[in-house]
């Protein structure tokens, strides 16, 4: 479905965005928020990710890797961010915040909890892989283009990895 | 809470952690963006092997109209990525079904249906090289069939696979595999890999108390790993502590064990 997308929009078809976004909306903000730890700037480099596919699309080789390939775009939007200076980065984010704070609802607040949580309970590897894989919908070899890191390692470190949230998501009241 | 509920509880409640952009979308698609002027074509080679891919169709299309055998034939083809192929008697690609995510992922806009199974391993083999899975010493693909099936038949499709891997010059050896008609269920279930139930069987034959579902949470490396290991350094009275240690180890650590760099061994 998505290599299809890809090719009607490299055919000048905008409107294969659409589904472009939908497919991938979950990991590419998972991916940038990988790299930033930070929602807000993750939501901008998701959009520059977009931007970025229209604009690069002819370089897209079709029947290749179409997630590879975005997955690859948001990987450069993400460092493309962070080389930015941090004082700029930071004052960016906080107008981000302030400019967004009312569209913050309770289920996003839930949500926002629960992943707090995971990054509090594991090392920063570990909390990077799961939440590449439950939010981003992730496959572990997809996960390993982005922590270059073996799949195999991957899938090891998050096994041990729900093994520890399950005692505390319970310690925590989740059931 | 087990493993499965636990990630079901997280999916469930980070569903609103991702924002919804769709209004941001819409305007991106109403930008002027200027489009990066598509790569240079460099030769002319494409075109030939377009002329060359339409001649192959064709003559492939002509192989399954003068197929007169219906039932096909059908391998499993193992080395994380897990794939079944099904071939028909002009040795073509009547379906390929991708059973893992990892190889959903690699395959991912790859049609293998209609090819010859030549082409088709070659293909299989260039993806699999591409996703960095030869790039250890000892990598191996488990070539599986199910029992009943055709000898004849197999080794054939086993020596054609090997001739892909030599003609793509991969460090990689071909395992044979058999799986039992009641294990195929569990195997289009994704439960389990035809490859997996290779060692998995294997395993169990050393130490029958090993729980096939835990097993089943190990890739088909590390599973290789566990028996080569068992099979090397635990006697009857050892098994199941040895077995149970196995099991605690990550992925390195049993690589480094078995390649003899770590002094954990016994």
């Amino acid at each position: 479905m998505l290599e299809k997308a890809l090719q009607s929009l490299r055919r000048g078809e905008n409107s294969a965005l659409d589904e472009i976004y939908e497919l991938t909306r979950k990991t590419v903000f998972a991916v940038a928020y990988s790299y930033t730890q930070n929602k807000f700037a993750a939501e901008d480099i998701s959009q520059e990710t977009y931007i970025n596919i229209m604009r690069y699309i002819s370089y897209y080789k079709p029947n290749t890797n179409p997630k590879a390939w975005i997955i690859q775009i948001v990987k450069n939007a993400s460092l493309n961010y962070l080389k930015k200076s941090k004082k700029e980065a930071t004052e960016n984010i906080e107008k981000i915040y302030e400019l967004k704070a009312d569209t913050i609802t309770d289920k996003n607040i839930e949500s926002d909890e629960l992943v707090k949580l995971i990054e509090k309970s594991l090392d920063e590897k570990s909390a990077k892989i799961v939440l590449l894989h439950l939010v981003g919908e992730m496959t572990f070899m997809e996960i390993s283009q982005v922590t270059e890191t073996n799949s195999s390692t991957i899938r090891w470190k998050y096994g041990k990895a729900l093994k520890s949230l399950e005692k505390v998501l319970r310690e925590n009241g989740y059931e | 809470m087990n493993k499965r509920k636990t990630e079901n509880l997280i999916k469930s409640r980070v569903q609103s952690f991702v924002p919804d952009m769709s209004g941001k979308i819409i305007e991106i698609k109403n930008m002027n963006i200027e489009k990066a002027a598509p790569p240079k074509k460099r030769n002319g080679w494409k075109i030939l092997t377009a002329i060359a891919t339409a001649a192959v169709l064709v003559l492939v299309t002509f192989g399954i109209w003068y197929n007169v055998e219906k039932t096909p034939f059908t391998v499993y083809l193992d080395i994380n990525p897990s794939i079944k192929l099904e071939i028909d008697e002009s040795d073509t690609i009547k379906s390929a079904v991708f059973l893992n995510a990892d190889a959903q992922a690699l395959f991912d806009g790859i049609t293998l249906a209609g090819k010859s199974v030549d082409e088709a391993f070659e293909t299989v083999v260039t993806k699999l090289n591409e996703g960095g899975y030869f790039d250890t010493t000892d990598s191996e693909i488990v070539l599986s069939s199910i029992e009943g099936e055709n000898e004849t038949k197999y080794e054939k499709y086993y020596n054609m696979l090997q001739n892909a891997i030599t003609k793509s010059a991969v460090n990689c050896s071909v395992t044979r595999n058999q799986i039992g008609k009641n294990d195929t269920a569990d195997v289009e279930n994704q439960t389990v890999s035809a490859g997996q139930l290779k060692y998995i069987n294997q395993i169990k034959q050393m130490y029958q108390d090993a729980n096939r579902t835990e097993l089943a949470e190990k890739n088909i490396g590390d599973l290789r790993l566990i028996y080569e290991l068992m099979q090397k350094n635990s006697t009857a009275e050892t098994r199941e502590s040895y077995f149970n240690y196995l099991m605690t180890l990550s992925p390195q650590e049993l690589r480094d064990i078995h390649s003899g760099h770590n002094g954990k061994g016994k």
